[in-house]
């Protein structure tokens, strides 16, 4: 099935139906995937979906705005009808709706249309059986999944963008039989069993490492390294209303004091959006074509926020290509000059958090938030590696982590792609790198 | 008009143990506003089937939208070739026994479905509402958001299953957010999304729910001026809308069996309840009596059979303080021989079920409210959640709030603004002091709690009485 020309072909039967005067925006999420669930090293269950989904924007009598989206059958006429049967229904009911001051009409932006060249080269079922085959018995549990995404917008006044890809990714734990664990997220551009296989090596070799009495540490403030795979989550819950206008606008980012120059981050912090990595398209839910680079915050200030056409009308802005919700889609948080292997020396004593989980707000409008340790987590003496640590919360505060208590950013960064399946699989990820900070600060 | 039964009669199905179909048809109705002006109106509708196959002990799902005779073909083809696939490497060899071949029938009782009130009037409604709530300088924003969901459901198998339901689910969000310079308040009717029942405006009307705007600006701007909640060990007094997630967290996510058997350990995390504990472990105090409910009318999460088509009946998950039950469904029960209920559950048609919570309740004590905090020296009472954070084996978790007041002396003598508290699950429910009455319990939704590899979403509901906890550490913000 050629989606792209379904989608083509759609959009312009639905475009032809419109009356003058109205507006209508499409776009096409779909995918076919393969998931394959396991636990223990065993296959616990194994789904193969189908799901092409239509939404739109239709707008009519001046400025009255209605959001729709159906399930594709992938029968041209039955998905037709059934669009057709919901603007008909949204249209008769236009008139009782109150009018939306910031309604964004659909311009046209310019079109584009790309497939991505990564591919697997070989069978989901073959990759499978690689997997399993390599993780033999370990105690593996995780989500491996493969297959192509699609995404297509078009509107009625000519724009068109399609955006394809085959991706695959393999997630995963590794646990010992005394509970110690790793994580794993492998996702190269080809798959090779042995590059896997080396991989997974890895991962052992770091939960050996761990086959060590825990060491439960006191409540109070460490020196610390946040690894990429820690620094992320940070970075996620940051991105709720974090660096959005509208956020700021509301009162609902805990960006509020660093835009108001109360509070500051350290010069060796700067975050943007970047879509050179490729992993996710350019074009927002309007069609519009974000910058290839933006840069939000430089050198500790900033510089910009995500600002979408929307709320670049209400607030008289000029907008910068975000999407709606106005959460990074492509963040990269710069390098530092902090090599790998000095990583432990630099710490010295204190907590290598590999990876954290479950962050929330303690105190949002103070960026202040709480979270876990998770998975490879060490206690470290005089640079050295001593026992693995019994997890541990921690509350501590943007404004000190990436702020006055920000010692040194890693010369390296990894590309963390999203691993998000939630109504379907999402496209993108982070490139970061890793921290080291000063008092981190841990609770129970 | 697409047929179930006639469809899957029609279509030739693979060789396989068991074979069966379910059917999603789902449609969201949504409306929201801020700050006196519309924000969205939108229609969405999903439909599709999951296709799930027995080979050899091993279940195989596909999921497609394509309703077509050849498309369900296609879709049990592969069900039935994936399932031979993972058979080599199954975790348990399954059988029809986790498939029971039922007949059954359920559907939400509604008195006022969405369509009584008009798109534009609704919208309108709405629009009024968040302008109105917008009555002083400091309040910077003001939002509502209302949705109506309407699923039907159909389960058939060769074998003879046919299950419809029917569900129309509602959840009503209201909020004001004050503002003096970086200082920040925000006030909601308790927490996101939590006022969410099963039925229509009825549910909604009955809980003057539409009449709460101006009591919530009122109390955001009261929380600019309010004192930080403080620093200490005391007794603690949560109301139900906050009890809602110290239940998630800390009883239903630990007791949900795929977590005990391990199937979570990559995302959500496992759990530090292990089989041995069902029968003997000391959860929580005398007081404590936790049940799986899927019989009260409009709590959220009700319904007549689960996913697998096992049919839901309430039981005692905790009683006396003592674990007795599992949320666990029928492949979790024969995986591991722990007494579960029909918690078998998926999103839509393009998920597998897995096991969810459903209704989970604290069943309702004998104190009165004015008794509990005549009993309190010194604590503090919070209320609507905000904020949450467990660790991955549901023991350490941290909670915070928008609302609290202090108690002392048996009396609230101030409100008070950021109230944190946090805590490890057993020590919280073994320090459960009293629990209100009949008179205090009220019940709550979360349309979105979220689970699973891939992962997906599910409505659950929680109700509980007002509760005491003694022996937590409380503290302020930043």
């Amino acid at each position: 099935m050629d989606w792209e020309r379904y989608f083509s072909d759609i959009s312009l039967k639905l475009f032809a139906a419109i009356h003058k005067g109205e507006h209508l925006t499409l776009r096409l999420k779909g995918e076919q995937s393969l998931f394959t669930r396991v636990s223990s090293g065993k296959i616990r269950q194994i789904t193969e979906v189908q799901d092409f989904d239509l939404s739109g924007e239709f707008i009519c009598l001046n400025n009255r705005v209605q959001k729709f989206s159906l399930t594709l059958s992938a029968n041209l006429q039955t998905d037709f009808q059934h669009a057709l049967q919901i603007l008909e229904k949204l249209r008769a009911q236009a008139s009782g709706l109150p009018e939306d001051p910031f309604t964004i009409l659909p311009e046209n932006h310019g079109s584009s249309s790309r497939q991505s060249t990564k591919h697997a080269h070989i069978s989901a079922e073959q990759m499978i059986h690689d997997v399993l085959a390599e993780v033999n018995g370990q105690r593996f549990f995780g989500l491996i999944v493969c297959g192509p995404i699609f995404r297509g917008h078009a509107n009625s006044v000519g724009l068109r963008h399609w955006f394809e890809t085959y991706s695959y990714f393999v997630d995963y734990s590794l646990i010992s039989a005394d509970e110690h664990a790793v994580k794993g997220l492998y996702s190269e551009a080809d798959w090779d069993r042995v590059k896997f296989g080396q991989y997974l090596q890895e991962s052992k070799t770091q939960l050996q490492s761990m086959q060590r009495p825990r060491r439960h540490i006191s409540p109070g403030g460490y020196r610390a390294y946040l690894a990429p795979y820690a620094l992320v989550e940070f970075l996620t819950i940051l991105s709720w209303g974090g660096l959005s206008e509208s956020g700021l606008q509301r009162g609902l980012s805990a960006l509020l004091p660093l835009r108001r120059g109360e509070k500051s981050f350290s010069a060796q912090f700067s975050l943007k959006e970047n879509f050179r990595t490729g992993l996710v398209p350019r074009f927002n839910d309007h069609g519009e074509l974000a910058p290839e680079e933006l840069s939000l915050i430089e050198n500790g200030q900033l510089v910009n926020t995500l600002i979408s056409s929307r709320t670049a009308k209400e607030y008289g802005l000029k907008a910068n290509g975000a999407a709606d919700w106005e959460l990074p889609r492509s963040p990269e948080i710069s390098r530092g000059k902090l090599k790998r292997e000095h990583i432990l020396p630099r710490l010295g004593t204190g907590v290598y958090v590999g990876n954290t989980h479950y962050l929330n707000y303690s105190d949002r409008s103070q960026g202040r938030v709480t979270g876990m340790t998770r998975y490879a987590c060490f206690w470290v003496e005089k640079g050295e590696i001593v026992a693995p640590i019994k997890d541990m919360r921690f509350d501590d505060s943007f404004y000190r982590i990436f702020g006055q208590n920000l010692l040194e950013v890693t010369e390296f960064q990894e590309l963390l792609v999203d691993t998000s399946t939630y109504e379907r699989r999402q496209l993108g990820g982070a490139l970061l790198p890793g921290i080291l900070v000063e008092d981190f600060t841990f609770t129970i | 008009m697409f047929d179930l039964k006639k469809t899957f009669k029609q279509a030739h199905l693979p060789q396989a143990d068991w074979l069966g179909i379910r059917e999603v048809r789902e449609t969201d109705t949504t409306y929201s506003a801020r700050s006196g002006k519309p924000e969205e109106t939108s229609l969405n509708v999903t439909h599709g089937v999951m296709l799930e196959a027995l080979v050899n002990g091993q279940l195989g799902y596909a999921a497609t939208q394509d309703l077509s005779v050849s498309g369900i073909e296609k879709a049990a083809e592969r069900a039935a070739t994936l399932a031979k696939l993972a058979s080599l490497h199954k975790v348990f060899s399954f059988s029809k026994s986790q498939r029971p071949a039922v007949f059954g029938r359920y559907r939400t009782q509604i008195q006022k479905p969405a369509s009584a009130i008009s798109a534009g009037d609704t919208a309108h409604k709405l629009t009024q509402l968040t302008r109105q709530m917008k009555c002083h300088p400091l309040i910077v924003d003001t939002r509502s958001y209302l949705v109506f969901v309407e699923i039907e459901t159909r389960m058939l198998s060769q074998d003879g299953r046919d299950i419809e339901q029917s569900f129309s689910l509602v959840s009503f969000h209201l909020s004001a957010t004050a503002q003096e310079g970086t200082l920040v308040q925000s006030r909601s009717n308790s927490g996101f999304s939590a006022h969410s029942y099963q039925g229509g405006w009825e549910t909604l009307e009955k809980r003057s729910l539409f009449d709460q705007g101006e009591t919530l600006s009122r109390q955001a701007l009261e929380l600019l001026r309010a004192d930080v909640c403080p620093n200490e060990t005391c007794s603690l007094v949560l109301m139900p809308d906050q009890m809602m997630l110290q239940i998630h967290e800390s009883v239903g996510h630990p007791l949900e069996l795929d977590r005990i058997l391990g199937d979570e350990r990559n995302y959500a995390g496992s759990s530090f309840v292990k089989p041995s504990d069902f029968g003997s472990l000391e959860y929580g105090s005398a007081h404590m009596n936790i049940t799986f409910d899927p019989t009260l009318t409009h709590e959220f999460a009700s319904y007549g059979f689960d996913d697998s088509g096992n049919p839901a009946q309430r039981e005692f998950l905790i009683k006396n303080g003592i674990l007795l039950r599992a949320l666990g469904g029928l492949e979790s029960q024969a995986r591991s021989s722990v007494p579960g209920v029909a918690n078998f559950r998926a999103r839509s048609w393009n998920r597998a079920p897995i096991d969810r919570m459903a209704n989970i309740n604290l069943e309702p004590g004998t104190s009165s409210y004015d008794e509990i905090l005549g009993s309190i020296e010194r604590g503090v009472l919070m209320e609507s959640n905000v904020s949450w954070s467990i660790d991955d084996y549901r023991d350490k978790f941290q909670f915070g709030c928008e609302y609290a007041k202090l108690i002392e002396n048996g009396r609230i003598t101030k409100t008070l603004r950021n109230p944190n508290y946090r805590g490890r699950t057993l020590s919280m429910w073994r320090n459960l002091r009293m629990v209100g009455d009949a008179q205090t319990f009220a019940h709550y939704g979360a349309p979105t709690c979220g689970k699973g590899e891939p992962n997906q979403v599910i409505w659950v509901g929680h109700g509980s009485p007002v509760c005491r906890f003694d022996n937590v550490e409380v503290f302020g913000g930043a």
